[in-house]
């Protein structure tokens, strides 16, 4: 009997070990994986050639078309692109999720958009796909990671890590004067801060108005202080990672607010004391006018994407060529500890669509072009929005040369404590709330305290809303994936 | 009667029972009807069921099809007569709309007496004042966002004409966003009264003007006394028209703050397209447009008997 049992062990192993090889597709690499998939899945439908189509966001109309005829040509299947703004796209995919139209087949968003879009059933879960196709992970952050996964499902894949920056005017920092007066005032070097109280302290020093004498240099414009988003839809983004570096989750686990604590009232009173270092026109701004008054050289700092340090070096009309200095962005001390954390506000992304007649052909794409070798081509891509984020980046020639070794090493370290923007289903509505007070608050209108109470009870007429219990398990998952590191409140 | 239930006349023996029915004058006189109904019934009357049912409904579009949505009874209709958002939204939007067809009326009704009288250009002029009403209003918005950025052409005028350094933050600061709004607003339906009441002047009829002139009425009192009274109606059909539409502003704002600085140009139609669209809850926003349906049609039948009381007065005035 026991001889007859080890025999059926045997056999069940070898066939296990069969199906197992069977089912993976073969190449040495992600993306020769990819495309042996992909043709392996035209052979199995028996076609030639196939065509899909991608929602795509509109700022890479120009750099997205080369990678689509590079897989068209390696596979046979054209994936023509259909182009939005990045914000009309959610409501997009929303209405497809209602009007399941299979117009689609890939979905090219941002990372905050999946739990929407999963809990919509608009997009599919990718795990059986890349069981087969053995993409690589190990390479991306941990927190970075996490957004990939909704409730321990796969559903996307991203090329670009968006995690924010903080970037300085080397040129002023050089100042020998200001920096002795900088240091004799404040008894710190000046240069990249560790804490965002430095950075206020930086700000309130390197500004001035047009002809004042700064420390042996005539201001030939009004110098700002600091730049850091204020808008509507923007300036939650930036709240978000300075709340989590005082270590602080935004939620309990019975997804109570934690943010009217006085954690939330001190990251909303910085950030409402560092807008008087910054222009008034700020509450107007998005990129488009923050990115060349910073250029222009009319402040002394900016936190913002890190799309700015290369912007700052190229862009018509800067003057700032070689002037900047990156660094990991300013954090809080926590029970002694320095913890800096640098959200996610945007990192574009790629889902496939549940309406898709071939979504494992879809996935196939995903899997090649955001693979470690054509991934670092389309973030050297001088053409696209893509910024590095994968460990080894900085080793990559061609990264390095488009954004500069020091920005490169500085950005993968921001990367390695990004953290993600609420991924919950109705995050949305979570951050509009959130929005919406913090405008009252910069505008005085309202104070911090009033701002988080607010928004922990509009938060809680959310969560009921959507399903507490829903939320608690969909925050559990957020939670023990260590999306927040070690954030306490749960 | 046409019709006969006796034995049939004697006519052509090839026509069938229907050709025979179809000439019934009743069926004739409905028949046609039916395609019209049809349609209004399609177009209106289920999409407007629907949407009740929707909003009884405690539907997202992330809990799945509308028919896995859970009943919610009134509790949409509760939540938006509590919600503070949404009376505020409702409340800049009368703001708005009021601000700005009051001023459409002003100029439109300025504009169409220059234009009224005779001289020399007066066509140029009269494309000219139509001309912003037929651009698309994206590009006005679109327009307006360049012409209103705080270092833009419309503060350089300003400075140039005042002499001082005017910083107006027409985008970014709470008052002057919500000017900005009425102002592109303006600029661009100002066109429409414009045309309205060119037209309510051209059709007045001369005798009554005449008459009052060979009585001695200066051109003041004619117009005073004579003129705008018989153009009442007209400036009610602006006011009706102007105000319907100004209600539903949505691009302007959208284009120029998307409903900002916080949230002081979010007027009901954004709150609504935030609400469906991006909160994605379907059943609160079909509930508060169902609100909001019951107002304005309580503001059209109000305006609808302002109409025709002045109509009836004026005809009453005309007969005397």
């Amino acid at each position: 009997m026991r001889n007859l049992g080890i025999v059926w062990a045997l056999v069940l192993a070898v066939l296990a070990t069969g199906v197992a090889s069977a089912q993976q597709v073969p190449g040495n690499t992600v993306e020769e994986r990819a495309v042996n998939g992909a043709k392996a899945y035209l052979k199995k439908i028996g076609v030639d050639r196939l065509e899909q189509t991608m929602m795509m966001v509109s700022l890479f109309a120009k750099a997205q078309p080369k990678y689509l005829d590079e897989w068209e040509k390696l596979t046979g299947i054209r994936i023509k692109t259909i182009e939005y703004g990045y914000t009309e796209i959610p409501a997009k995919i929303m209405a497809d999720a209602v009007a399941k139209t299979g117009q689609y087949d890939i979905y090219n968003h941002q990372m905050y958009m999946l739990p929407d879009a999963v809990e919509a059933g608009a997009v599919v879960a990718l795990d059986d796909y890349a069981a087969r196709g053995k993409p690589y992970f190990d390479d991306i952050a941990k927190t970075l990671r996490s957004e990939m996964y909704y409730k321990g499902k796969l559903y996307t894949f991203f090329t670009d890590g968006d995690q924010t920056v903080l970037a300085l005017r080397q040129d002023l920092l050089d100042l020998p004067e200001a920096r002795k007066a900088f240091k004799a005032k404040f008894g710190w070097e000046p240069g990249c801060p560790d804490t965002w109280k430095q950075w206020e302290e930086l700000a309130s020093f390197y500004q001035g108005k047009k002809g004042d004498k700064f420390y042996g240099m005539v201001l030939d414009k009004d110098l700002y202080g600091a730049q850091e988003y204020r808008a509507r839809e923007f300036g939650y983004r930036w709240w978000q990672g300075r709340y989590i570096s005082k270590g602080k989750l935004f939620f309990d686990r019975n997804m109570k607010p934690l943010i009217d604590g006085p954690e939330g009232v001190e990251t909303t009173k910085e950030q409402v004391s560092l807008t008087k270092y910054m222009p008034k026109d700020i509450f107007g701004w998005g990129t488009p006018q923050n990115y060349p008054f910073f250029a222009q050289g009319n402040s002394f700092s900016i936190a913002t994407f890190p799309s700015l340090v290369g912007y700052s070096q190229n862009a018509q009309g800067t003057v700032l060529k070689g002037k900047v200095l990156s660094c990991i962005v300013p954090g809080s001390m926590v029970g002694g500890k320095l913890v800096r954390r640098s959200i996610q506000p945007a990192g574009t992304n790629y889902m496939v669509s549940k309406f898709s007649k071939h979504p494992e052909a879809a996935y196939w794409f995903l899997q090649w072009f955001t693979g470690p070798e054509v991934g670092n081509r389309t973030v050297a891509d001088r053409d696209g929005f893509w910024e590095p984020f994968r460990v080894g980046q900085d080793k990559d020639k061609n990264i390095v040369a488009r954004f500069g070794e020091q920005f490169v090493k500085v950005t993968l370290e921001n990367a390695k404590i990004a953290v993600p923007m609420i991924p919950l289903q109705g995050n949305r509505e979570y951050l509009d709330a959130l929005d919406v007070a913090l405008q009252e608050a910069y505008h005085g209108r309202i104070s911090p305290e009033e701002a988080m109470k607010r928004t922990a009870r509009q938060w809680e007429k959310i969560t009921d809303d959507i399903g507490r219990k829903k939320q608690v398990e969909a925050w559990k998952y957020v939670v023990e994936s260590g999306a927040y590191f070690d954030a306490a409140g749960y | 009667m046409a019709e006969s239930r006796g034995p049939a006349p004697a006519g052509p023996p090839s026509r069938s029972r229907l050709g025979r029915w179809l000439e019934r004058e009743r069926v004739f006189r409905i028949l046609p009807l039916i395609p019209v109904q049809a349609l209004v019934l399609a177009l209106l009357f289920v999409p407007m069921v629907l949407t009740v049912y929707i909003s009884l409904l405690r539907w997202r579009i992330t809990r799945g099809f509308w028919t896995e949505a859970p009943w919610g009874g009134v509790s949409n209709f509760l939540d938006a007569l509590t919600d503070e958002g949404f009376f505020d939204a409702v409340g800049r939007t009368f703001l708005f709309a009021g601000g700005a067809v009051v001023l459409e009326l002003a100029l439109g009704f300025g504009l169409a007496l220059l234009t009224y009288q005779s001289f020399r250009g007066r066509r140029f002029y009269f494309t000219v004042f139509l001309i912003p009403m037929m651009i698309i209003p994206v590009v006005v918005g679109y327009d307006f966002s360049m012409l209103l950025i705080d270092t833009g052409p419309l503060n350089a005028v300003l400075s140039a004409l005042t002499g001082l350094d005017v910083r107006v933050r027409w985008l970014s600061e709470y008052r002057a966003a919500q000017v900005a709004v009425i102002l592109a607003d303006v600029w661009q339906w100002t066109s429409l009264t414009f045309l309205i009441f060119v037209s309510g002047l051209a059709a007045l009829p001369r005798d009554p003007i005449k008459a009052a002139r060979v009585m001695g009425a200066t051109r003041w009192q004619v117009f005073r006394h004579v003129e705008l009274p018989l153009l009442k109606p007209v400036i009610v059909i602006a006011v009706v028209i102007r105000t319907m539409e100004a209600l539903k502003i949505f691009d302007m704002p959208m284009l120029l703050t998307q409903g900002g600085p916080g949230n002081a140009t979010e007027t009901i139609s954004i709150y609504l397209w935030r609400n469906a669209w991006i909160f994605n809850k379907i059943s609160y926003a079909a509930a508060s447009s169902l609100i909001l349906l019951v107002v304005f049609t309580v503001l059209i039948y109000l305006s609808i008997w302002l109409l025709r009381r002045e109509r009836r007065q004026l005809e009453a005035e005309t007969a005397r």
